[in-house]
């Protein structure tokens, strides 16, 4: 088990938007959560990377406990967190912007990091550019380039942290149906080596890439299972497709 | 690419310090002696600028660091007999732990009430400095003691009276402070300090420590503050109340944004143009106050970003 909570809870105010929930992925899984608006999703990526601590219940990530740790440290442990309001440096270079996250994985020089103790910040830089497929000059200022390009931008930084796990909050939102597709083929090329956990509203995206698809709503796990059988769920149709 | 970069900008800053080397030959006296207040002062405004300038924080007390540096060296040289060299390592110790301690509380904060923190601690240390009076003399200050004009160092003896012995000190100063914020900017530390200042939240979601980092800039920032303090006081032999005052805070950050924020000779840049701007102002008339103000606007609508900052900006990019 790569990442399991349990009975995680976090409220705002009077909403409680994760209950009391049991949440667990494999290592090598492409998982998506998805759910309406306010379902807790982001909520939930959140509290497993650490942006948000939880009211009550724990999380455990790698056989460590990790619920009482800072952000910083469970980036550290391998967990990457992609924002869902794109968030780079709009300031300085898109090479600069990867340079910062293979900075700090080369500061770690974890003995099973082979490339960190034998290759330079910039080279990482370059090869992450690459797999991310961003063929732009990474001399731009990374805020004067397209949007897609930043989403793209914001993955590849997290590649560059070389995580165990990339938790991708609405990675499609806002993108062409090209530069969708562009990106589904971007997240088969990375799953070969990382733990996928995508937040998503696009139905079609999330049944072509996932293994299993986690179902939210009000907080809550509605429901869980492989892509066909998500969408054969009645349960779900009601809540979140809709009744037909 | 990169590398020629590098070399131009190491090459840049080293013909800065030969300059300031060659003009000491040619400038008349008063000029000489201003010019060594100057370059002090620089430190102080370097030291500022690693905290405001690269860190994006922006401290309203940092006369206090710079006064810690000045009282540490001036009280142990007058109540002690400290030797000179003794009472300047012993300020740079002072400012370390003054700054690393201020700095792990202000910095629970951030933003405005950061500004506000710090400006709150700085008032303390100067209302300190007139509290105790006893051993400070307060506004009335302190003028060090004949036997602290002079220093044993590596064999050698220097009469600090002597203007060029103190131009030379000065200039080494500068030099050692210019080489500690260049490599630090140049290095990983500097890239960790840049990207707080334009994203704290990325950073920290990229595994980065940031209250730790931000705290080694202050820290860092007030010790290199500290030791312009401690140079100031004893090469001009006076300490007194005023240098703790909000003035001081004020000037350090006046002189980063004149010669630009966030690159490394602006604040020295920045420290020449507003010390003879304001003492060219004073001697034609008592308003020189105006002349700073106006400069001042001048400079925030067509160069915002003081002065090399907008030389970067527009036309060498490769700058630090």
């Amino acid at each position: 088990m790569l990442v399991e909570t349990r009975n995680l809870s976090r409220s705002f105010g009077g909403l409680q938007a994760v209950r009391s929930l049991d949440f667990s992925m494999d290592a090598g899984e492409v998982r998506s959560i998805i759910g309406p608006n306010g379902a807790g999703k982001t909520t939930l990526a959140s509290l497993i990377s650490g942006r948000l601590s939880p009211d009550k219940g724990s999380i455990r990530f790698s056989g460590k406990e990790v619920t009482s740790l800072p952000a910083w440290q469970r980036v550290r442990l391998g967990i990457a967190y992609t924002f869902q309001i794109t968030s780079i440096y709009p300031a300085l270079s898109v090479f600069e912007n990867v340079a910062i996250a293979a900075q700090l994985r080369m500061q770690l020089r974890q003995p099973s990091d082979a490339a960190s103790l034998t290759r330079s910040v910039d080279e990482i830089v370059v090869e992450c550019l690459g797999r991310a497929g961003l063929s732009i000059d990474p001399r731009q200022k990374a805020g004067e380039t397209a949007y897609g390009h930043q989403r793209l931008l914001e993955i590849a930084m997290g590649l560059a942290l070389r995580p165990l796990l990339l938790i991708l909050d609405e990675p499609t939102q806002g993108l062409s149906d090209g530069e969708t597709e562009v990106f589904k083929s971007l997240i088969r090329e990375i799953r070969q080596s990382t733990t996928i956990l995508l937040i998503e509203h696009n139905v079609p995206v999330v049944t072509s890439l996932s293994d299993r698809i986690t179902v939210m709503n009000q907080g809550a796990i509605l429901a869980e299972g492989a892509p066909d059988e998500i969408q054969r769920n009645e349960a779900v149709q009601t809540a979140y497709l809709g009744r037909v | 690419m990169k590398a020629i970069a590098g070399k131009k900008s190491l090459l840049l800053h080293a013909a800065v310090i030969v300059v300031l080397f060659g003009l000491q030959f040619v400038l008349p006296e008063y000029h000489h002696l201003t010019a060594t207040r100057i370059m002090v002062l620089a430190v102080f405004a370097m030291g500022f600028n690693v905290l405001f300038g690269y860190t994006g924080l922006l401290s309203l007390g940092h006369a206090m660091f710079f006064a810690t540096g000045l009282y540490a060296a001036g009280l142990t040289v007058y109540h002690l007999q400290w030797g000179v060299v003794s009472a300047f390592v012993f300020a740079i110790l002072t400012g370390a732990i003054v700054s690393a301690a201020v700095g792990a509380i202000a910095l629970r904060t951030r933003g405005v009430a950061f500004m506000i923190v710090t400006l709150m601690f700085a008032q303390v240390a100067y209302l300190s400095t007139l509290h105790f009076t006893t051993y400070t003399r307060g506004d009335e200050g302190l003028v060090l003691p004949e036997s602290a004009r002079s220093m044993e160092w590596m064999g050698l003896r220097l009469n600090l009276t002597d203007p060029a012995t103190r131009y030379f000190i000065a200039l080494a100063l500068l030099t050692v402070c210019l080489v500690i914020t260049y490599r630090l900017v140049n290095g990983p530390t500097g890239r960790a300090l840049i990207a707080i200042r334009e994203n704290e939240e990325r950073t920290r979601m990229l595994g980065y420590n940031t209250f730790a980092i931000k705290l080694k800039a202050v820290t860092i920032s007030g010790t290199l503050a500290a030791a312009a303090g401690a140079a100031y006081a004893l090469l001009f032999a006076y300490i007194g109340s005023s240098f703790a005052s909000i003035q001081y805070s004020i000037d350090a950050l006046l002189f980063t944004l004149v010669g630009g924020a966030g690159t490394i000779l602006g604040p020295l840049l920045g420290s020449f143009m507003m010390f003879y701007l304001i003492d060219i102002a004073s001697n034609y008339t008592a308003a020189w106050l105006l002349a700073a103000g106006v400069v001042l606007i001048f400079l925030i609508l067509y160069f915002p970003r003081g002065i090399l900052g907008a030389v970067r900006e527009r036309w060498i990019a490769w700058l630090p």
